[in-house]
């Protein structure tokens, strides 16, 4: 092993971030997706949800992000920079450009219910279809960055695993869906949270999230994730609760209408899951370098 | 200006850290309290926000009378012509300066610390107390203000510190290499090529992770293009997938009213 530092994130503040950009990102890719492939006029009420969803936690990423920095009044200088090699350069951009879209959208769904008054004629006339297409371009990205991040360092156990980006965004769209299916619940659309159709793409995801976790553990210093400092932050709270038991439930629901009860409760541990996972994938890198001062250690012992 | 080069030749470093409490002096680095280590005669152990030169003490063999060897090596930051630190600094930070060296603007970084993790050789440490990132200047403010040599290589009492051109310090370690291997020993350069060429390069006796050094160090923004792609094709599957199980709605939908 060799003297390999590694950055002091906060989980409160990293592992948190990672979670609400990632729902944020995915609530509306999933407004969009719903646009251009499922029934707009039907599921109205997701797409408004997801978007407000979005909007309000794209509000929360930058003070998390900032909190996270040594210096916080210098958060600006990320926007003096365009760097195509720095992910952190890159998602800043994203991030602020992901806002606007995320905010607009809300502010047009917000004046065509006429809840929103200044500038609704105006908000009224832009073209929302293709503004959502262009938005969720940006949330892939919100969403996919922070993995390659991770896997564009030398942490053994990031850069092992180039599908970490890829990883967040998959888990990014299912937490969404999770998140807005609550918030359905809760304002009282349960006919259009309990959707086979919606829960088909629930359980898409989640399948493809098992091949993604399992690929994950295979990588170098992924046996770190099935050893007993992660047995509940992984194998429980992540395989057990995030994904095999909302897999269960849906497919054991899914020829027949699902409680609002069990629904709500599906999407919390599927919440719990996506949370999980990324404070798992944070603190397992962490894990992989046991810093400079424990490296130089071992490598006494082997030599010694 | 020249590419300048420190060249740490560790066939002849006596490990007096000498060039530890220089670097100290000059750079008017805090003490750190770290406490009795127990490895070796070593209390250091590693560079630190405000320990940018440390002599790494290794020991090879067991038996003291027989067989025993001591390695020393005065390590710092390595100045890579392909520095990950640098790649990344969102902030615009961390720059070149124009000698070679990769240095840090304190006054700008924000203490994101995405650099700790991008640094091959561990070498960028976070100090919690000022909320930036230090390292090793190489001592700009020295060798290009005052035209004067690094105060570590100033104060080396056997010229296990080197410093010059590039060019004459890779052909001074090939010199120093050959002269090794003459005498029978195992010899290698190391920083010739590693990361596109160290600006501080040594003279090794042993392996480099013998010295705590990647024998292969790599840019990890080298895999910065491969997860995006990754990302991209993913989110094509995504939709395919949102447009089978979204899809089938309309469709029933459909059915269901007509």
């Amino acid at each position: 092993m060799l003297p390999l530092q590694v950055s002091s994130w906060p989980w409160y503040y990293v592992a948190v971030y990672f979670f609400f950009g990632g729902i944020a990102a995915g609530s509306y890719l999933l407004a969009a997706l719903t646009l251009v492939f499922g029934t707009p006029t039907r599921d109205r009420p997701l797409m408004r949800w997801a978007t407000y969803l979005a909007a309000i936690l794209v509000l929360v990423c930058p003070i998390l992000l900032i909190l996270d920095l040594g210096q916080e009044l210098r958060f600006w200088r990320m926007l003096t920079q365009f760097k195509l090699l720095s992910p952190v350069s890159l998602g800043s951009w994203a991030l602020l450009i992901f806002g606007f879209f995320a905010v607009l959208s809300s502010l047009i769904f917000l004046a065509e219910d006429g809840k929103w008054k200044i500038g609704a004629s105006f908000l009224k006339r832009l073209p929302h279809g293709l503004l959502m297409r262009i938005g969720a371009f940006f949330g892939i990205f919100v969403a996919g960055y922070t993995g390659v991040l991770l896997s564009s360092t030398v942490i053994p156990f990031w850069n092992s695993n180039q599908l970490l980006g890829l990883t967040f965004l998959v888990s990014g769209l299912s937490t969404a869906l999770a998140a807005v299916t609550l918030l359905l619940l809760w304002r009282g659309y349960h006919q259009v949270a309990d959707n086979h159709n919606f829960h088909s793409l629930e359980l898409i995801l989640l399948g493809f999230e098992v091949l993604l976790v399992v690929w994950m553990v295979f990588q170098e210093g992924g046996d770190i994730l099935l050893t007993s400092q992660f047995l509940f932050t992984f194998v429980v709270a992540v395989a057990v609760m995030g994904v095999l038991i909302p897999m269960i439930m849906l497919l054991v629901y899914r020829e027949r209408a699902m409680p609002s009860s069990i629904l709500a409760i599906v999407s919390l541990l599927i919440l719990i899951g996506g949370f999980f996972l990324r404070y798992s994938v944070l603190e397992a890198g962490k894990a992989s370098v046991g810093g400079a001062e424990h490296a130089m250690a071992l490598i006494r012992m082997l030599i010694g | 200006m020249a590419t300048m080069t420190m060249l740490v030749d560790t066939s002849i470093c006596i490990g007096c850290k000498g060039c530890e409490v220089a670097c100290k002096q000059w750079n008017e680095l805090p003490a750190e309290i770290r406490g009795f280590s127990g490895q070796s005669y070593d209390n250091t152990l590693s560079l630190s926000a405000n320990t940018w030169c440390h002599v790494d003490f290794v020991e090879q063999g067991t038996d003291y009378t027989q067989d025993f060897r001591w390695l020393f090596v005065s390590d710092r930051c390595k100045h890579c012509a392909e520095a990950g630190c640098l790649e990344v600094c969102p902030t615009g930070a961390i720059y070149r300066t124009e000698t070679g060296a990769v240095n840090i603007n304190t006054d700008v970084c924000n203490g994101c610390q995405n650099c700790v993790s991008s640094c091959p050789f561990g070498v960028v440490s976070f100090d919690h107390d000022t909320g930036v990132v230090g390292k090793c200047t190489l001592c700009t403010d020295r060798t290009e203000t005052l035209g004067r040599e690094p105060a570590c290589v100033a104060a080396c009492p056997t010229d296990s510190l080197v410093w010059g051109s590039r060019s004459d310090m890779l052909a001074l370690a090939d010199r120093k290499r050959a002269r090794i291997r003459g005498k029978g020993g195992p010899a290698r350069v190391y920083g010739k090529d590693e990361l596109g060429g160290l600006n501080v390069m040594f003279v090794l006796e042993d392996e480099p992770e013998v010295y705590g050094l990647p024998s292969d160090p790599v840019l990890p923004q080298t895999h910065v293009a491969q997860g995006y792609t990754f990302t991209a094709a993913g989110s094509v599957l995504l939709g395919i997938a949102a447009l089978v199980s979204l899809r089938n709605r309309r469709v029933g939908a459909e059915d269901k009213e007509g």
